[in-house]
């Protein structure tokens, strides 16, 4: 009875041993060093004591990359399904918010195409995963149902139904620009005669604009810096803002003046290519030289 | 001349700045110059090439002719080739003055008066003319004319460099005429006036007889054979400066010429809130002022003038800036001139400099965009500054970056690469370039970009003037008609037996008589087209001459 009990006391010892140790490796450990660092088992106990865990799924077997098998702990929520459930359950799981693509569910798990449409499908209906379609691509993504997808996903905050949110995007260059603008105007209004207060008060921080942007709602999801930094930008570039060297942003002076060059109606004749003098298309004869002579 | 030679090398003349020269020479000397011109634009060549190609044509002494003519213009210029050959060699850029003309009248009036504008107007006419010649020919117009205005104005605008001596024939190699070439035509204004001074002694010596003289025309002046000619890179130098100046002020270009005016000569009615304007303006003119006798007028190097110097240029020029106005100028400027003017130290009350560069750079850049803003749309604007600043990228980055749709970006893209704004580049990544294994990056290449807009901008001046002699030729008919009721109003207006509301009666009826209502309104419409394409010409022309200093300047 005592050898018995004795045994028992044993394998539950040696259970939290290799418990402990698998706890401790985050990657996971494989049987060599699970051998090195229990060297008071026998190699019978520590396979049973294993086999006890995999039975109770506290810890799992992983084939790494090399064909080394590895014990680790289990973290994977438990599913009440099938191994197959299981085995993909955990490796959607494991890709987070990133998601997981079908191929690499297939190589992960090594089922068939036919096992694994019907497993997704499974765990589809039971609302344990969800797809998603990356942006700018046809490629359908698994990730846990309750999982929000990545940034690299949606395309961010600019993106509504994987599209570019173009109006959004125009409305916001357009608030930040007239933003800067009006802090401009008021730095004039406000010292009219010192013109070094006027362009420090008009530099302002993007954050303020940020403060602005979430105070009025424009925007239903949150506003990150880092998007508006993206929004300003192309603001920048737009021309009508300017950025100093320590971050700070300010409306640029408006520059009304357009090239003469345009005022002459050459300048976007869809067929000036074809135009020769004494041709069908000519100086001359030119429509749209005479509509502009006429209208001035 | 060297000036000349380096500012030219840099571009030949195209198809279109070809046509538009020809087409110029056309409107002043008619069929026969021009065919002569198209000739050695084409292709530089000795006079019996010339003959044989308009062989059958036209006859030697037609072309003869037609080349001497062009030569005292300057459009055609001689030198003897490697063999000892005479060889004859046309000149675009001396025969787009012909639109800057204009232009340069009324800077040359704005600076030194009327008188000076009418010495302007025989210079350019007449291609060159001795001081003499110029004095009789503008008193022969208006009598009224003071002989010493004349002469003063002359001695000022050669001072001012705007007017250049004809370097004199010194000997005769194989035929071809040398000219002097220790000769000072870019010599500082002492030294012309140095030049000058004998001749203009010479024909006010003669003062007293100077009205007999030109009774009989005699042809013995003192100053016979010393020939002067409008100086075009002085004024071209101003016009960049102008160029720059209306770029940093952001004034519509029209207007900078009465600001100027309003420089020169009047301090009475500055609207107070136009003042720091006004300010400003002045003092950007005032910084180019002060480098406005530079040894070469085109050249590229940056201005550096202090607050000290622009007090002294302030004073000189008699304008109402103090020093502290002067600074807020200066500090509005380095502030809003995209680093066209940089502080560059605290010397001398603090240091300026204007990066003419840069400035003429900026100013081809604005024009591109503003064509690109006109033939797209504001975000192909944004590629274009993205693709600058970034110098190489690929179709996704350039779609991240300016926070386009895949397919906007794209598209943008290849349209702008069509009208070659923007250039790809593939690099491949094996030897074959297949598309899928090919990086198609985009770039910008300003110079490559306005090397294609000179072509355009000659293209649209052609069509221009064109359309301007198509409008003259439509209302013939109407324009000989008015030339003939003229002298009739004319004669109404002076006559002295009538009172004003019979001369106003008369005049009226005389009108309905030979302009009918529709006549008359045409003829305006005709008058309003003509000067809307004059206009038009010479801002392209502007345009034209920032894109080829541009290019001179060899920046990309």
């Amino acid at each position: 009875m005592s050898s018995i009990k004795e045994e028992l006391i044993c394998e539950q010892e040696a259970e939290s041993q290799v418990l402990q140790i698998a706890q401790a490796a985050v990657e996971g450990i494989d049987m060599d060093g699970l051998t090195s660092m229990t060297p008071g088992l026998t190699q019978d106990a520590r396979l049973k004591a294993l086999n006890a865990l995999l039975n109770a799924k506290k810890v799992i077997l992983e084939q790494a990359p090399g064909g080394v098998v590895r014990v680790k702990m289990n973290s994977s929520q438990q599913i009440a399904g099938t191994e197959e459930e299981q085995a993909i359950y955990t490796l959607i799981e494991e890709s987070k918010n990133r998601g997981i693509w079908i191929k690499e569910l297939r190589e992960g798990t090594g089922l068939n195409q036919l096992q694994l449409r019907k497993t997704l499908k499974s765990l589809e209906t039971k609302k344990l995963v969800k797809t998603i379609k990356a942006v700018g691509s046809t490629k359908k993504c698994y990730i846990l149902f309750d999982l929000e997808p990545d940034m690299a996903l949606t395309g961010g905050t600019f993106y509504s139904d994987q599209q570019l949110d173009s109006e959004l995007i125009n409305t916001l260059i357009s608030v930040c620009g007239s933003y800067a603008a009006s802090r401009r105007k008021l730095a004039l209004e406000e010292f009219p005669n010192n013109i070094q207060m006027q362009r420090e008060s008009s530099y302002i921080r993007p954050q303020e604009i940020a403060q602005f942007i979430t105070e009025k709602r424009l925007l239903n999801v949150p506003l990150t810096i880092e998007d508006l930094e993206r929004i300003l930008e192309v603001a920048v570039l737009d021309g009508t803002i300017e950025r100093r060297a320590d971050g700070k942003i300010r409306a640029c002076a408006p520059r009304s003046s357009i090239s003469p060059l345009v005022s002459v109606p050459c300048a976007v004749c869809p067929v000036v290519e074809d135009c020769r003098p004494g041709y069908v298309i000519s100086p001359q004869s030119c429509d749209y030289m005479k509509n502009w002579l006429a209208e001035l | 001349m060297m000036t000349f030679r380096i500012f030219r090398s840099n571009m030949g003349g195209g198809k279109y700045e070809t046509q538009m020269c020809v087409i110029m020479v056309e409107d002043i000397f008619g069929k026969i110059v021009a065919k002569v011109l198209e000739t050695v634009l084409k292709e530089s060549c000795q006079l019996p090439t010339l003959l044989l190609k308009l062989k059958g044509q036209m006859s030697s002494v037609l072309v003869k002719k037609a080349l001497s003519t062009l030569i005292n213009f300057g459009f055609v210029s001689f030198s003897l080739d490697t063999n000892n050959r005479t060889t004859y060699v046309a000149d675009a850029d001396q025969i787009q003055y012909v639109i800057s003309a204009p232009r340069a009248c009324l800077i040359a009036k704005t600076l030194h008066g009327p008188a000076a504008e009418s010495i302007c107007v025989e210079l350019i006419s007449q291609g060159r003319l001795t001081v003499s010649e110029t004095i009789r020919r503008i008193r022969s117009t208006d009598e009224s004319v003071e002989f010493s205005d004349i002469k003063h104005s002359f001695e000022e605008l050669a001072r001012a460099q705007f007017l250049i001596r004809v370097p004199a024939v010194e000997s005769n190699i194989h035929g071809c005429p040398q000219l002097t070439v220790n000769f000072n035509q870019f010599e500082m204004p002492k030294n012309i006036m140095e030049k000058k001074e004998p001749q203009t002694t010479g024909s006010s010596s003669n003062d007293a007889s100077s009205r007999k003289r030109k009774a009989d025309a005699s042809p013995e002046d003192m100053d016979t054979g010393q020939y002067w000619r409008i100086n075009w890179a002085r004024f071209n130098g101003y016009l960049r400066d102008e160029l720059i100046v209306d770029y940093l002020i952001g004034g519509g270009s029209t207007a900078t010429m009465t600001h100027l005016n309003v420089r020169k000569n009047s301090e009475e009615d500055v609207p107070q809130q136009d003042r720091t304007q006004y300010i400003t303006q002045n003092v950007a003119h005032l910084m180019f002022k002060s480098n406005e006798l530079r040894a070469n007028p085109l050249s590229m190097d940056s201005i550096t003038v202090s607050i000290t110097d622009l007090q002294k240029l302030v004073r000189e020029n008699e304008l109402d800036l103090s020093k502290p106005d002067i600074e807020l100028a200066c500090q509005i400027l380095v502030d809003e001139s995209d680093g066209i003017v940089r502080k560059v130290g605290d010397s001398n009350g603090g240091l300026y400099t204007v990066d003419i560069r840069h400035g003429i750079r900026q100013i081809c850049r604005h024009h591109c965009e503003s064509l690109i803003r006109e033939q797209f749309e504001g975000r192909a604007i944004r590629v274009m500054r993205l693709l600058e600043s970034r110098h190489y990228l690929d179709e996704e980055q350039v779609e991240k970056l300016s926070m386009m749709s895949g397919k906007e970006a794209r598209e943008m893209l290849y349209a702008l690469v069509e009208e070659g704004y923007v250039f790809n580049k593939p690099v491949g990544r094996s030897n074959d370039f297949q598309p899928a294994r090919t990086f198609y990056l985009y770039y910008v290449d300003l110079p490559r970009t306005i090397r294609g807009l000179v072509e355009y901008t000659c293209k649209l001046v052609r069509n221009l003037i064109l359309r301007q002699r198509h409008e003259r030729t439509e209302n013939k008919a109407l324009l000989d008609k008015d030339a003939n009721v003229q002298p009739i109003i004319e004669n109404i207006r002076a006559s002295d037996q009538l009172d004003e509301a019979s001369k106003l009666a008369q005049i009226a009826e005389v009108e309905e008589m030979y302009l009918p209502g529709p006549d008359r309104a045409q003829l305006n419409r005709f008058r309003k087209a003509q000067a809307t394409l004059l206009a038009a010409q010479d801002q392209s022309i502007r345009v034209l001459l920032a894109f080829k200093l541009f290019l001179a300047s060899g920046q990309s």
